[in-house]
């Protein structure tokens, strides 16, 4: 988008002044200070949708605002960093941690598990919830000849998504069922390898967790 | 439990192993070796064990990231166990020669000729060598035929999907060593029409306007092409425009699954072309929805070209293409009432004996309504391979010299001669498609190819081989053991995308630059280093420190290239023409002022039928072309477990109504005759494919689609017309 | 609207979606499959495989767990288990709590006790009839006396048709002082003003009747017996914003309620009421209802609007706002069916009238659906500024002469009180500064001897329930939370478990999308805040269940 023709915004993140166009949303606005906002759902690749909460901030209001879908407005006062802001952040962190299984296949192949470093990032040692990932209930699909599906590691962040659908184009994964028992699945809920997916990988490299990875290029080289 | 993993991430953290992941990874940028989108991507390597682990696409200006599965998953070929890693020697006793693999290793078991290639078929009739040996012999005997009997006896392949280094210095090595201007590439089979089109009209044979400028465009023709499943990444951008609000005109017998995002979707008949876009501009002339001011300014032959097409009324286009007249007239009003609308096409439109036709059109489509040289306009012949665009810029076409300057021009001719060192031939050298009947006749008695594989992309492939059979020599230097090396003296192991540093120039005149990510399995070399080699054993020193040294010498012959250098190209390269690399990207968009000739020359074109058309023998037209997870001879991908394990087989695509006269049900075996063989084959029933034509994908050698290829060329272009030929289909089972 | 109604009306044609009949659909409408399999999934109407000739559906919620006791799920299907063609199913609130407990049998309501139902599910009985009373009562909010007075108001103010009329009406909506009764009490007359104001064309007025709150079920009675009132209200809100189209929203479950609807909008057709040329006048506008798919959540206004837009009904965040980003992106007038039904009167009688029909200084009428431990629960419309102890009076008091333990005012997400505050006036800041809120008006008595927290955490686990999944604090929140308060009734509580609640809680009420997680442990902190000495032993784990 061209900054240049829109209404100028004032605003003061953390304390720090900063001007933006009208229409960038908070996250945008805080990295142009340098402040990294943690996100789970968020890409600059893409829509922003504000489903992981990860992203909240203070702005005075009754609810904290989910800074990547929440414009600037002139005069707000956000803010990024508190210990209130922290505590919601640590305490969705252990929400989806508690459901989380116990190797992230993320972690192992390409070390850029980003629940995980999220909960290292705030020193999470225990989780006062119910194990739900105990018997792995959410299941596994590995139809797909190159991409692992592990719906326990799924956090539904819509990444896979907004990247099969508004990215390539190739329109075959939805959400499907309702609450808790929410799960992504392939067109009408196919296995993955038995679905209108072409394997481009692109839900595998924007998920953030275990969900969908690669799996092993060496699995079986056959000589023809 | 919680806790132990967590304690995990410390030691994840730390760099021990894994059950996947290696200690120690190495990134390496670079870019995807497959189609002319260019995508960039990382590839991170496991360097102790010299193997590519997982891809990760790059903000590249072509792809924003993205990849499709080729780009993504098909890397693996590299490591495959079948890399060539000795030279190898034809042994005395495998003379003369011929097809070295009799029977075809697919489920059937039958015995088909240009069957499936086998190693353990193979090696026996080659002993290995050492690198001396090898490039001596090769050297001496390409050498005594040029003494014996004259440049003209030799001739070259380069590759569209080698660099611009090594095309470079490929076409240098045959102009000035083998002392003739027969060298040549694919791109003969893929965009030669369309490109002769081009450089009549314009001047230049690149694209006018990069890809993603889509997004500016109004309305847009997708004709001929298929670019969700050859140029993925690209057909992303194409979708992101249409859901914006671009309307696409998607044109094409058979319905690509881009139709799906168009706004109006066009079935003309096979060959019908050219009567399709006289008649669209019948319809703007006669609706006055031209842009007369740019005529006047920068178009000349508008006179001539109204005349023809003031026949091809709508009814009249109606009937020759089956297309209805109120959709001719929409396309027309469409397309002449958009402010910026762009032209897309592919091998639809160049693989015809009337491409160079069909792209005439094209050309006088943008040019009568000014869609040249503005945000959202232009001219976009979609490039193949990942080099095509470079292949040629760098001259390794038989008519030019390095981008574009005619071998027949004495004074391009001196200036080459004063760059080189060494006198030139001024005479214009065979295509592709005639160096193979020069080869069968005898006049073209030694070859060197590198990194093609014309066994399987040439049409008519039962007299490729005999060709490839009657050549005195025959150098091969490629990865694989390629059906076209069967028929090899010497073959040279080769170093693969992955194992080479070199520029490489997309769809959208962007160059960039690829890493090396592996190491070359065995004794495979680099490919421009055997180049020298060869060169220098043949009398002719060349000698680089580097290849970046190669660059610079092919750039500064060039205007297109000379301002561009590997530290301006960096990580994610250029487009050019890009006059100050310190501050700008280069242009996306070009011609806003002239054109290279300085104004447009219009040529009509008249309808002209395929040359063979259907007949009570042969009554279906056969059209050929791709899938999205194979590529080209299927060297590559054939043997990428990922890529393979998804799209393990050949098949022809039939109608269902065809389907139901012929008896054919999914899944049975039929086998497909033309006047020039015949192949069997599994059967796919879809209506995708229009009713009276079937499709078979070119990839799969034991069921290759160019056994039945007519070798008759468009005159201009020299290319084949891959998309129509006679075939009968007969069933025989639905067992093989 | 299009793609949700065509799998409606399969659904309803063969009891049954099937992915056959979805790729199909997807190809004649040219929509991906994944597009249909989102819809399928997420609205319960939907079956993927066909199902019984019975289909019983039991209530689970607060008060049909207190009229049916714990075990009334269960027993209903012990009882009905292996009885052929049956299937039962325990399901959300059905919006029949002045008859609890309540279950449906193929759609109809049917109610009483376990027998009763059980004979209704095999037969033995006929199923009651399910249609429109023909005698609807009169109400104290309706300004006609008779069919043929009906639409006076809109005639009124449609004759001279301007906008000088328009300003008029919004003066007196807002001296009025009317508030959305839908449970967000947002002023009505600046929402009609801003929705006027919006830039972007075309307009939409939509009602939202999906009441589906635990204890609600006043609008159900506004739709069935005054639904000319709402007719003409969202004639005159397209009139005002310069809409041509309105949309009633409607739960299914609301099925009779729905054809005294339609009934009534063909009734106002026929007047010359709907359609073009509306009375003489410029204005076009008509009516349609769209029969929700399924769901509490649909009453929330932005998941609405995205299942009239035929996606899972999913909450969007705010801002932007429906006034000015509502259906396809325009600006957008949603008010609920006893908000717009208040309207004609308003307009008819003039503000100060209205204002005279509360107690004191309180403005208006309100309809109040009162149930639970009541002798008569039912729907009443009483004076805004009426205490919570009138009202008891007026609906019967606590039957067995027993006292009032504790209510909850204003439906399930409100906070529930103790008897010490029945004083309260009903009324939204009154109620606020008791420590709760008045919500929708839906009113439940508990009295002496009921186990507040089962109570509060049946709550809970509506909002568990019915979450729709899209965010993570509500979705993995409320899950946790039923969980934690389980495990402490249970006897394994976690450690400092009432910290925990309250630091859960405050990430559920600060950072989830919508009002449905922001709420959803409320009730559950409320029953702590103000039953300390009953609930914390019980979640210390040294209390018992009973």
């Amino acid at each position: 988008m061209a900054d240049d023709n829109r209404k100028l915004i004032n605003l003061t993140i953390d304390g720090k002044p900063v001007q933006v166009p009208e229409g960038t949303s908070i996250w945008d606005a805080a990295r142009r200070l340098g402040i990294d906002i943690p996100v789970l759902c968020h890409s600059p690749r893409m829509r922003p949708v504000g489903v992981c909460r990860m992203c909240v901030v203070d702005i005075g209001q009754r609810t904290m605002a989910a800074s990547c879908v929440r414009p600037c407005e002139e005069g707000m006062k956000v803010e990024a960093s508190s210990a209130k802001v922290d505590q919601h952040r640590k305490m969705l962190t252990s929400l989806l941690l508690s459901d989380y299984p116990e190797y992230s296949a993320r972690e192992m192949s390409t070390s850029n598990d980003q629940l995980l470093a999220l909960a290292k990032k705030y020193a999470i040692q225990d989780i006062p919830f119910a194990d739900g990932a105990t018997g792995m209930p959410r299941g596994t699909d590995m139809s797909s000849p190159v991409i692992a599906v592990d719906h326990q590691a799924c956090i539904l962040c819509d990444k896979c998504i907004r990247g099969c659908d508004e990215l390539q184009h190739n329109d075959v994964i939805t959400r499907t069922g309702k609450g808790y028992t929410a799960r992504i699945a392939f067109d009408l809920n196919n296995p993955m390898g038995e679905s209108t997916c072409v394997a481009c990988g692109e839900c595998m490299a924007v998920c953030p967790t275990g969900a969908l990875t690669n799996k092993s290029v060496f699995a079986e080289m056959q000589v023809r | 439990m919680k806790a132990f993993f967590l304690n995990d991430i410390k030691a994840q953290d730390s760099g021990s192993a894994t059950a996947v992941r290696p200690a120690k990874v190495k990134e390496v940028d670079s870019l995807c070796p497959y189609c002319g989108v260019g995508c960039a991507l990382t590839f991170v390597v496991d360097e102790d064990k010299n193997r590519i682990l997982y891809t990760r696409g790059r903000d590249g200006a072509p792809n924003a990231e993205r990849l499709c599965v080729k780009g993504r998953y098909g890397f693996d070929y590299a490591m495959h166990e079948q890399r060539l890693t000795q030279p190898l020697i034809r042994k005395a006793g495998s003379y003369p020669k011929g097809p070295l693999s009799s029977a075809a290793k697919d489920s059937t078991g039958a015995r088909k000729p240009g069957g499936r290639v086998d190693y353990n078929e193979l090696m026996p009739h080659f002993r290995e060598a050492g690198w001396d040996e090898a490039l001596d012999l090769a050297a001496s005997r390409l050498k005594q035929i040029r003494d014996t009997h004259g440049g003209g006896a030799l001739a070259g392949f380069g590759s569209a999907k080698g660099s611009n280094e090594e095309a470079y210095l490929f076409q240098k090595l045959v102009r000035v060593v083998f002392g003739t201007n027969n060298v040549d590439h694919c791109t003969r089979l893929c965009h030669a029409s369309s490109v002769a089109a081009l450089l009549e009209g314009i001047g230049s044979g690149a694209v006018t306007n990069v890809v993603r400028d889509i997004e500016n465009a109004e309305v847009a023709i997708v004709t001929g092409c298929n670019p969700t499943e050859n140029h993925p990444v690209a057909a992303t951008f194409m979708k992101d425009a249409a859901t914006k609000g671009t309307k696409l005109i998607v044109i094409n017998p058979r319905r690509p699954q881009i139709a799906d995002f168009a706004e109006m979707y066009l079935r003309p008949k096979p060959g019908s072309d050219v009567a399709l876009y006289n008649g669209m501009m019948h319809v703007m002339i006669t609706e006055n929805l031209i842009d007369r001011d740019f005529i006047a300014k920068r178009v000349e032959g508008f006179d001539a070209l109204k005349k023809v097409v003031a026949e091809y009324t709508p009814d009249r286009v109606a009937k020759l293409t089956g297309l209805s007249a109120a959709d001719i007239i929409r396309a027309g009003r469409l397309f002449g009432s958009a402010k910026a609308a762009m032209i897309f096409w592919g091998m639809g439109i160049s693989q015809q004996t009337f491409g160079t036709d069909n792209a005439r059109c094209l050309i006088a489509l943008a040019m009568i309504t000014g869609n040249v040289g503005r945000p959202g306009t232009g001219l976009h012949p979609l490039r193949g391979q990942n080099n095509v665009q470079g292949a040629s810029d760098s001259g390794l076409i038989p008519m030019v010299y390095p981008d574009y300057q005619s071998v027949k021009d004495p004074r391009i001719q001196e200036k080459f001669e004063k760059y080189w060192g060494v006198k030139l031939s001024p005479q214009v050298g065979l295509t592709v498609t005639e160096i193979m009947h020069a080869a069968l006749k005898g006049s073209v008695k030694g070859m060197y190819m590198m990194g093609e594989n014309p066994f399987l992309s040439d049409p008519d492939i039962n007299k490729v081989r005999k060709a490839l059979s009657a050549l005195e020599f025959l150098v091969v230097q490629d990865i694989f053991f390629t059906e076209t090396a069967e028929f090899a003296d010497v073959i040279l192991p080769a170093s693969s995308f992955m194992e080479k540093t070199g520029t490489y120039t997309n769809t959208d005149r962007r160059v960039q630059i690829g890493r090396p990510a592996l190491q070359p399995p065995g004794e495979a070399r680099q490919d421009w280093e055997l180049i020298c080699e060869i060169s220098n054993r043949m009398g002719f020193p060349m000698k680089y420190d580097s290849v970046e040294q190669v660059f610079d010498e092919f750039a500064a012959c060039t205007n297109e290239y000379k301002t561009l250098n590997y530290q301006n190209l960096g990580a994610f390269g250029k487009w050019y023409p890009c006059a100050d690399p310190k501050t700008s990207q280069g242009e996306m968009i070009v011609f806003g002022d002239t054109f290279p000739s300085g104004k447009a020359k219009l040529v009509p074109a008249q309808v002209t039928e395929p040359d063979e058309l259907p007949s009570n023998e042969y009554p279906y037209v056969l059209n050929t072309g791709r899938v999205l997870e194979h590529w080209h001879t299927g060297s590559m991908t054939r043997r990428s477990r990922a890529l393979d394990t998804i799209e393990p087989e050949a098949f022809v695509e039939v109608h269902p109504l065809d389907a139901k006269v012929l008896g054919l049900s999914e899944g049975d075996w039929v086998k497909v005759k033309s006047r020039r063989g015949e192949i069997t084959l599994k059967v796919r029933v879809h209506d995708r494919t229009i009713q009276g034509s079937v499709f078979i994908p070119m990839h799969f050698r034991e069921a290759a689609a160019n056994v039945l290829t007519n070798p008759a060329i468009d005159p201009i272009g020299k290319i084949p017309g891959f998309k129509f030929c006679a075939v009968g289909l007969t069933r025989l089972g639905s067992r093989p | 609207m299009k793609l949700l109604t065509k799998m409606m009306h399969l659904q309803e044609q063969h009891g049954v979606v099937t992915d056959s009949m979805l790729r199909d659909l997807s190809k004649s409408e040219g929509v991906p499959l994944h597009r249909l399999e989102g819809l399928r999934g997420f609205y319960p109407v939907f079956r993927r495989t066909p199902g019984s000739k019975t289909h019983v559906q039991v209530c689970r919620d607060i008060v049909c767990l207190m009229k049916g006791g714990p075990q009334f799920c269960r027993k209903v299907k012990s009882a009905l288990t292996g009885k052929p063609g049956v299937e039962i199913e325990e399901v959300s609130c059905v919006g029949r709590c002045d008859t609890a407990p309540a279950a449906t049998i193929n759609e109809v309501p049917v109610t009483g006790s376990v027998e009763n139902i059980v004979a209704y599910a095999t037969g033995k009985k006929p199923l009651p009839a399910h249609v429109p009373t023909t005698t609807p009562r009169r109400w104290p909010t309706d300004p006609y006396t008779n069919d043929k007075e009906h639409y006076g108001v809109l005639k009124k103010f449609l004759k001279p048709g301007d906008d000088r009329q328009r300003d008029e009406v919004i003066k007196i909506l807002k001296a009025a002082d009317l508030r959305g009764l839908g449970g967000a009490a947002f002023p009505t007359g600046m929402k009609w003003e801003f929705t006027r104001q919006a830039p972007g064309t075309p307009k939409y007025v939509i009602c939202n009747a999906d009441e589906s709150e635990p204890g609600t079920f006043k609008d159900r009675v506004i739709l069935e017996e005054l639904p000319h009132l709402l007719i003409e209200a969202m004639i005159l809100g397209g009139w005002m914003i310069g809409a041509e189209e309105g949309i009633v929203y409607i739960r299914h479950e609301y099925a009779k309620e729905k054809q005294a609807l339609q009934a009534a909008i063909e009734k106002a057709r026929g007047a010359g009421a709907l359609g073009k040329k509306i009375f003489g006048s410029e204005v076009d506008f008509d009516l349609q209802i769209f029969v929700s798919p399924g769901g509490y959540i649909m009453g929330e206004e932005t998941a609405l609007l995205e299942a009239l837009e035929d996606k899972r009904g999913e909450p969007r965040n705010k801002p932007p706002f429906p006034t000015n980003h509502g259906l396809w992106g325009k600006p957008t007038l949603m008010n609920n069916v006893e908000t717009f039904s208040a309207i004609p009167i308003i307009l008819d009688r003039g503000a100060s009238w209205w204002a005279a029909q509360g107690k004191g200084n309180y403005k208006g009428l309100k309809y109040m659906c009162v149930s639970g431990d009541v002798a008569k629960p039912g729907v009443y419309c009483v004076p805004w500024g009426t205490t919570v102890d009138e009202l008891l009076t007026l609906c019967g008091g606590i039957p067995e002469a027993k006292g009032l333990h504790a209510f909850s005012p204003g439906g399930a997400s409100t906070n529930f009180l103790p008897a010490s505050k029945r004083q309260t006036a009903l009324d939204f800041k009154a109620m606020q500064e008791a420590g709760s809120s008045l919500g929708t008006g839906a009113m439940v008595f508990m009295a002496e001897g009921r186990d507040v927290l089962e109570l509060a955490i049946s709550e809970v686990k509506f909002f568990r329930n019915e979450s729709c999944g899209k965010c993570v604090p509500c979705r993995v929140g409320s899950h946790k939370a039923v969980d934690l308060v389980e495990a402490a009734l249970a006897g394994k509580p976690a450690p400092r478990l009432v910290h925990l609640l309250e630091d859960l809680n405050a990430t559920l009420a600060q950072t989830s999308i919508c009002g449905l997680g922001q709420v959803a442990m409320a009730p559950l902190m409320s029953v702590i805040s103000y039953f300390p000495d009953d609930v914390l032993p019980k979640l210390e784990g040294s209390g018992r269940r009973k």
